[in-house]
């Protein structure tokens, strides 16, 4: 059981600088600071003596708040002394979490924390502190997570926010930051499931290897950009031709004959109740021929159509392409 | 020439200490050694990560399962009904498109060294099953050479293989340490074959591996002692100068070899499960292989678009056919409708493409 004193200090004579507690967080102060100018100081904020003052041990962002109020005083627990810096940490932590989750990039930093300022060998930390931090003791979690305190302001707002997972995050983080900052644009623009950033990014970034230019560069191009930025589509319609663009550039040959294929079957003007369809990916010389029909005389019809178009030869131009 | 692989330590499963081939390797290789009562165990509690192939140490285990298995193949595709000899499983050759880089779950260079249950194990299968003919090779999950200036495995497998009229061993190699099993008697039951890749391929993917010239060098050795040889064009990569670049291969190797003494030449398009997709980028992150145009197939496996695939082993086949008319061509893992574009004609199944292969290297009564 920790030892602790209640005190009301001067809000000025607390230390913040160079805090080996400090967890930085871009969790907004508004809500915090209406509820202090509205109720007060519910909890009181942890701090220790140091240096003939006190510094701050919990409670940075309820001092922030506090500081944007006209209140002068905060309450305090006093804790010993004799506490080590790490223990205090651990505390902290604890405190934190039973009031909400951490978002991933309080968890970088913190992760950040045990490794720079305590020194504490990386097998300790994700054995004994991701779990804590609601994570599994992977060293894959502990590489991807303690990088994201590194990313640009827009990559930690989408991060927090949930719209991109931190293994893209972290990925995206070899990337030149002007790609970073294009991709993150088209995922807003395009509203990119975390399944479709994933396939997304992996296509720019094969694209962009071959070619041997940035991910920026592919997503800047003129036809990119139109996609993007045309008025009339909807997100959805968007994402469907981005993704067909990417394909193209990533399987030329492939897509060429597809396209050609797709172009064929166009002019066929078939029903939507019959379908002609190659395996996937072109991977043989078969055509799958599906129909539907709820009478005999459709059956008859859609029979009647096929063999038309096979007399017309058309049918033997589906074939020559995949020859 | 390459530099013998150096392990940094030994470890020896205690069942296999007393066996001739433990100690072969233990008196031929200055390394700790380590003794462990059992392998499976050992593995599974290591902790060693299984990523890389990249083993710095050898484990001297017991076989436990069959040694002999025939190759997995895959649905839909004509497979040439190969039996692979686990004899080694692991290689130092650090080639990037290695598919041992996702089918070893092990961190070590494992050497099955009870080789007397493996003669016994083949030796039963051979003479029980007079009228059948097997065709078995040893690099399937190793490099049949690499580990022989050690283990001498391919001189033990040239001697036992000569007596038997319907067994044949295939040492497939990209090495070039052949000169144990030059002076042997190998009453032309062994084929030894080389993995052939194109010069730049070479460079970039494959380069730990002795060059090309070396490699065909070595096959000329080998020629000249009277064995049989088998050359496998496997993976084919395709890259801009894909064309020019293998065919100078073929070029060189029939200016070298002649086309009488080749069982068989086989052909095969890089091909991978996303596993391996993984694995090259995690361990070769320079390689390009996997910015071709490889899409998933039926099975999963990422092939090169199949009209690529067609252009490659027609106009390879072709070039071959300008050397010789009658060397044996087959394509590993390819549909019927590929093998008819691509060569003009199909064995149309595995059964009669194994017995074409068998055919090749059959004694005459």
């Amino acid at each position: 059981m920790i030892q602790k004193k209640f005190l009301r200090l001067p809000i000025s004579g607390i230390i913040v600088s160079d805090s080996p507690f400090f967890i930085p967080s871009l969790e907004p102060l508004e809500a915090l600071t209406l509820s202090l100018q509205k109720l007060g100081q519910l909890t009181p904020v942890y701090v220790q003596s140091y240096k003939q003052s006190y510094r701050l041990v919990t409670g940075f962002k309820r001092l922030d708040a506090l500081k944007q109020t006209s209140m002068e005083y905060i309450d305090c627990y006093l804790l010993s002394q004799t506490i080590s810096d790490l223990a205090l940490f651990e505390f902290v932590l604890e405190e934190n979490r039973v009031q909400r989750d951490f978002n991933v990039i309080e968890i970088s930093h913190i992760l950040a924390r045990l490794s720079e300022t305590y020194k504490l060998p990386r097998r300790s930390i994700i054995d004994n502190y991701l779990p804590l931090l609601g994570l599994g003791r992977r060293e894959k979690l502990y590489q991807v997570y303690i990088s994201l305190r590194k990313l640009p302001l827009a990559w930690k707002r989408a991060l927090i926010e949930d719209v991109v997972s931190p293994e893209l995050a972290w990925k995206m983080s070899k990337a030149e930051e002007e790609s970073r900052a294009l991709f993150l644009d088209m995922v807003f623009i395009l509203r990119l499931n975390k399944k479709l950033q994933k396939e997304f990014w992996h296509l720019l970034r094969d694209i962009a290897s071959s070619k041997a230019c940035r991910i920026g560069e592919i997503i800047q191009q003129t036809d990119f950009q139109n996609i993007l930025h045309h008025i009339k589509l909807t997100p959805q319609q968007k994402a469907s031709k981005v993704k067909d663009h990417l394909i193209r550039l990533r399987y030329p040959q492939y897509s060429q004959v597809q396209d050609r294929l797709d172009g064929l079957l166009k002019k066929f003007k078939l029903p939507p109740t019959v379908r002609i369809q190659p395996s996937p990916f072109l991977s043989d010389d078969i055509f799958h021929f599906y129909f539907r029909a709820k009478t005999t005389e459709e059956y008859i019809e859609h029979l009647d159509r096929l063999n038309h178009l096979a007399e017309k030869e058309k049918i033997d131009q589906l074939f020559e392409l995949v020859k | 020439m390459t530099t013998l692989f150096k392990p940094q330590e030994i470890i020896i499963e205690k069942s296999v200490l007393n066996c001739d081939l433990t100690r072969r390797i233990t008196s031929r290789i200055d390394a700790e050694k380590m003794i462990i009562d059992d392998a499976e165990a050992f593995i599974k509690n290591s902790g060693q990560p299984i990523e890389t192939i990249q083993a710095k140490s050898i484990l001297l285990a017991r076989q436990r399962g069959p040694f002999m298995r025939f190759c997995p193949g895959t649905p839909r595709h004509i497979c040439c009904l190969y039996r692979n000899l686990d004899v080694v499983e692991g290689c130092d050759l650090n080639c990037s498109y290695c598919i041992l880089q996702c089918y070893i779950h092990s961190p070590y260079i494992t050497i099955y060294c009870n080789t007397d249950d493996m003669f016994n194990e083949l030796d039963d299968a051979f003479t029980k099953r007079p009228d059948e003919f097997f065709r078995v090779g040893s690099g399937e999950l190793s490099d049949s050479l690499t580990f022989d200036y050690y283990t001498e495995l391919g001189v033990d497998l040239v001697k036992f293989f000569a007596p038997y009229k319907n067994a044949i061993i295939e040492l497939k190699s990209k090495n070039v340490h052949v000169d144990k099993i030059l002076s042997l008697s190998h009453g032309h039951r062994s084929v030894v074959s080389w993995s052939l890749n194109s010069e730049f391929i070479h460079r970039t993917e494959e380069r730990e591996t002795p060059d090309i010239p070396s490699r065909i060098e070595a096959a000329k050795k080998v020629q000249k002692a009277g064995y049989w040889l088998g050359f496998h064009f496997d993976p084919l990569i395709y890259y801009e100068n894909w064309e020019t670049d293998y065919k100078k291969v073929i070029d060189s190797l029939f200016a070298a070899i002649d086309p009488q003494n080749i069982a068989w030449i086989s052909l095969g398009a890089l091909r991978y499960p996303p596993e391996l997709d993984r694995a090259i980028r995690r361990n070769h992150p320079d390689s390009k292989i996997v910015l071709g145009e490889l899409l998933p197939g039926i099975d999963k496996k990422y092939r090169y678009f199949r009209q690529i695939r067609i252009d490659m082993f027609r106009a390879l086949y072709r070039h071959i056919r300008q050397y010789s008319g009658d060397v044996f061509v087959y394509l590993c893992m390819e549909s019927d409708e590929v093998w008819n574009k691509a060569f003009g004609w199909s064995p149309g199944n595995s059964a009669i493409l194994k017995k074409l292969l068998d055919q090749r290297v059959m004694l005459s009564e």
